[in-house]
């Protein structure tokens, strides 16, 4: 299954222009992401000039020179570390499952999320990591340089498949060994692997990073819509099981559900991690604005909406 | 039992099919399907149930045999099964109910005929089986068919109620024939008469009996019930009224009143006559029992008027003891003669007595309406409607060729108008002047040089020029110039000698005499001018009129016009002897109509509602709630 090739309403970008990204913990000497220090960016430390172009940031004219000359001038900055974000997109095929249209599915919706954290870093310019993964951890694609770059990094969100099954251990591992460097981690997944969250998450926690754990669940994951025969078919793992499914039996399935869900949530609070559980059946609007903005539970917030 | 909307085979049709439909539904509702889920890791891996592996195929064989059941009652109730329909096949009756304006009567205590036959006519409705089919025929002068061939008996309640009387009497006979032909038609008999010794079919009138016209046949229906009503309390009714203008005396109208006795012995009445509200005087009147009588009277006037005839009797029904007539005013055709005198004139004007001559000196004194008469000598001038007498050569219509003294009239036109009657072989005028044709020009009378007598017709006016003076002395003693004079008179003016006479009748079938008259004389219109369908034959123009109002008769003779605004009276009494006179005893399917449907329908819905609350989702409805209560209840 491919990702949406639409993935944000123009309405929305407007508004996501209103929010950022923070953090709880405390980076030593960074201030951003990975960009090294002889290019232009963020700092404080002036660099140099050179001529304002279209799009450029208009906090960083040189008002003074243009008042003199008539000429509108860009000042450059050294660029800074900066604390690193890096989101972690869930490409297994349970993500294809959840809803009767494609549209609608747990990978479309988490497509449509990673984008949005995507742009809400670009505008703060921050540099952002995309970093799709299912057993193994795929290509990856880091978006810097501002808003204009989020067309970049749409295309390709766009481009993603689902494919394998939910693993977190391989993957994990190796993510801790491609980025040493610790930093905001966001992982979007719906968490189904049959081994467990416990461990890569300690993992996580040990090395640094600030995790947000975004559980993206369909309607059709707590609530099963079907009643009678049934051939339940797990598209990763390929086994067929065979239930008669009355209320009761429907019952039986949603509280397992729902404490899985708490388990998370306990790991997630033992590993300081955040935990969001997210319906696709909610707007994609209502949970960026309304329900990351609420889950500053211990010491920091996803988003600051400032005034959105 | 019997179904009215589905037929046998149609209810199967329908229903196997719908039941294979629920069947395969069924199966499909239970069949097992495969459903792609995120994971298998919370779904209860757990034996199913003992009951579930023993009705692996139908689960709930009582549920579908419920839906079954209930399918077949609601496709039951669409068909509308009728249990009165068991027994022998379904007769066809007419009813024959009586509109005639006798039902507009009261009986002697005072109830309305129409009331009691609509009361009849909805008990014989009751009391014949509900799966006969009835027409309901209207009886009147024009008998029609209210309600085709229906067992529907609220349409035909309907149609009963609604029935108002009309305004013509009774054909007692054509409703029978109306009658006897639907119910021929119905059955489906080739033949003439009706199957006879089979009662299959019934005819029934329902009124007092009162009819016009001809009495019907005896074998017009196998069967022939005859409800009655009761007796309109009715002892005399004026029949018509006639009023004739005199040919012979200007103003003079002769009238006659006609009545009807409707009482079993001799009955004396005083009949009053007004003319415009002012009383005129009163005339005795005696008229055998149960006949007809006339009276007849002079009235003298040359205004327009109302001529009310009533009569001095109290009965049941006020609307037949008076009539009512319109006296036209006078019409007399205007005639001026210029340059003439009236002694010279004298004979030529005892053609009529509706010719009012005056006689001018001076062209000035002319009205246009009137119809001029140039006398030899005249000063010549242009009329839309003119007789010219041996005009001067130079202001003459039609130009002069020669002029001949002492020849008589070789030749007159047969076929025209003018000439109509004359054949005066000795007619021989001093000096004639003799003209030349035009087009459009007809010749009336010619001599050996030529024509002497033209008439000439335009869109515009009419005239006849004479190449004599009818006044001189050699000709207008002779009975051929009166004659001539009138003939032209009248080609000039129609209807300047047209006896005319009003009459005031029932409306209805209207019969006038016109023994002289050709189809294109005859024009038979209402009052608003419009033509209606009329019939010659035999010397009588035959027309019927259906609707009270004024109609306007012209025949060659003469000019009638009727007001048709008279009750109608009927001229007989239908006492049938071979006629059932009771309503029909009650049978079994008798009366309304039992409809099962609606019982039907809720059967099926109560077998749903069971269905749904024992197998279907109400059942878990039901269980979960007891769980909840359960669970509230443990609560502390």
């Amino acid at each position: 299954m491919r990702a949406p090739a639409e993935l944000l309403g123009k309405e929305t970008l407007e508004r996501l222009e209103r929010l950022t990204i923070r953090w709880s913990q405390s980076f030593e000497g960074r201030i951003g992401g990975d960009i090294v220090s002889r290019y232009p960016g963020v700092g404080h430390e002036f660099l140099d000039h050179r001529h304002f172009q279209p799009g450029d940031d208009l906090r960083a004219v040189n008002w003074r020179a243009f008042m003199r000359l008539e000429r509108m001038f860009l000042k450059l900055f050294r660029a800074e570390p900066r604390i690193p974000v890096r989101v972690l997109i869930d490409t297994s095929e349970s993500m294809a499952c959840g809803a009767p249209r494609a549209a609608d599915t747990k990978f479309a919706f988490a497509c449509r999320l990673a984008a949005a954290l995507c742009y809400v870093g670009l505008v703060r310019l921050e540099t952002i990591v995309l970093q799709p993964f299912s057993h193994t951890l795929s290509d990856s694609f880091a978006a810097h340089g501002g808003r204009l770059r989020y067309a970049q990094a749409a295309r390709y969100i766009s481009t993603l498949e689902t494919g394998g099954g939910t693993e977190f251990h391989r993957p994990v591992r190796d993510y801790l060994m491609k980025y040493r460097v610790p930093g905001l981690t966001f992982l979007l997944s719906d968490f189904l692997d049959p081994s467990g969250l416990e461990l890569p998450l300690e993992h996580l926690a040990n090395e640094g990073h600030e995790v947000y754990l975004l559980h993206i669940a369909g309607p059709d994951d707590r609530e099963p819509p079907w009643r009678g025969e049934l051939e339940l078919h797990d598209p990763e793992s390929d086994e067929v099981l065979r239930v008669s499914l009355d209320d009761e039996s429907a019952g039986e399935y949603r509280e397992a559900y729902d404490e899985f869900c708490r388990s998370l949530e306990r790991h997630a609070q033992r590993s300081r991690a955040e935990y969001l559980h997210i319906s696709t059946a909610e707007p994609l609007e209502d949970v960026l604005f309304r329900q990351m903005p609420a889950t500053s539970m211990t010491a920091g917030r996803v988003f600051d909406t400032r005034g959105a | 039992m019997g179904l009215l909307n589905l037929a046998l085979g149609q209810l199967l049709g329908l229903f196997l099919p719908l039941a294979a439909g629920l069947v395969a539904l069924y199966f499909y509702d239970r069949s097992r399907r495969r459903v792609l889920v995120s994971t298998l890791r919370f779904w209860p891996r757990r034996p199913a149930p003992a009951v579930r592996q023993r009705h692996k195929r139908i689960q709930h064989p009582f549920s579908l045999a419920l839906q079954l059941i209930a399918l077949l009652l609601l496709l039951l109730a669409i068909a509308d099964p009728r249990p009165d329909a068991v027994g022998p096949a379904s007769q066809r009756r007419a009813i024959l109910l009586d509109t005639s304006s006798s039902m507009e009567l009261s009986d002697d205590d005072g109830q309305q005929l129409m009331d009691q036959a609509k009361a009849l006519a909805l008990a014989y409705l009751d009391s014949v089986p509900s799966r006969d089919q009835i027409v309901l025929i209207a009886a009147d002068g024009a008998p029609s068919v209210r309600v085709p061939f229906t067992a529907d008996r609220g349409q035909l309640r309907e149609s009963i109620l609604a029935a108002v009387p009309g305004p013509t009497a009774l054909d007692l006979a054509a409703a029978f024939d109306l009658a006897a032909g639907t119910l021929r038609l119905a059955l489906d008999a080739g033949g003439e008469t009706l199957p006879a010794g089979r009662q299959t079919a019934e005819a029934v009138y329902i009124g007092p009996g009162l009819f016009a016209g001809q009495p019907i046949r005896s074998d017009v229906a196998p069967a022939v019930r005859f409800l009655q009503t009761g007796q309109p309390s009715d002892s005399l009714g004026l029949i018509a009224l006639r009023a004739s203008a005199d040919p012979s005396e200007n103003d003079k109208w002769s009238v006659e009143l006609g009545a009807r006795n409707y009482e079993n012995e001799v009955l004396t009445a005083s009949i009053e006559f007004f003319f415009d509200e002012q009383r005129l005087g009163h005339r005795p009147m005696s008229i055998p029992a149960g006949e007809d009588a006339s009276l007849r009277f002079t009235l003298r006037t040359g205004r327009p008027g109302r001529l009310l005839a009533r009569a001095i009797v109290e009965d049941g029904h006020a609307a037949n003891n008076e009539a009512l007539l319109e006296i036209p005013g006078s019409r007399r055709t205007q005639l001026q003669v210029v340059g003439a005198s009236e002694s010279a004139f004298e004979p030529l004007l005892a053609s009529g007595a509706w010719v009012n001559p005056t006689f001018v000196q001076s062209p000035d004194e002319l009205v246009d309406g009137a119809i001029h008469v140039w006398a030899n000598g005249a000063q010549n001038a242009r009329s839309r409607r003119a007789i010219y007498l041996a005009p001067p050569g130079m202001a003459s219509p039609a130009e002069e060729v020669t002029a001949v003294r002492d020849q008589p009239v070789a030749e007159w036109s047969p076929s025209h108008p003018l000439a109509q009657g004359v054949r005066d072989p000795e007619f021989t005028p001093s000096r004639m002047r003799v003209f030349e044709t035009l087009v459009g020009d007809e010749v009336v009378a010619s001599t050996a040089e030529g024509p002497v007598i033209l008439a000439r017709a335009t869109r515009e006016a009419r005239s006849v020029t004479f190449g004599f003076d009818l006044a001189d002395d050699s000709v207008r003693n002779r009975l051929a110039a009166p004659l001539l004079f009138a003939n032209a008179v009248a080609w000039l003016d129609a209807g300047a000698f047209q006896p005319e006479s009003v009459e005031a009748r029932s409306p209805g079938a209207v019969a006038i005499e016109a023994p002289n008259s050709s189809f294109e004389q005859v024009s038979v219109r209402n009052s608003n001018g419009e033509s209606i369908p009329w019939l010659l034959s035999d010397g009588v123009v035959r027309f019927y009129a259906g609707q009270p109002g004024t109609y306007r008769v012209a025949t060659a003779d003469r000019t009638v016009t009727l007001h048709l605004d008279q009750p109608q009276v009927p001229a007989g009494k239908w006492d049938p002897d071979n006629a059932l006179r009771r309503l029909p005893a009650k049978t079994a399917g008798s009366g309304p109509p039992g409809a099962l449907w609606p019982w039907l329908a809720a059967l099926a819905g109560l077998i749903l509602l069971y269905d749904w609350i024992r197998f279907g989702r109400g059942r878990r409805l039901s269980a979960a709630a007891f769980r909840a209560a359960e669970q509230g209840a443990e609560t502390p």
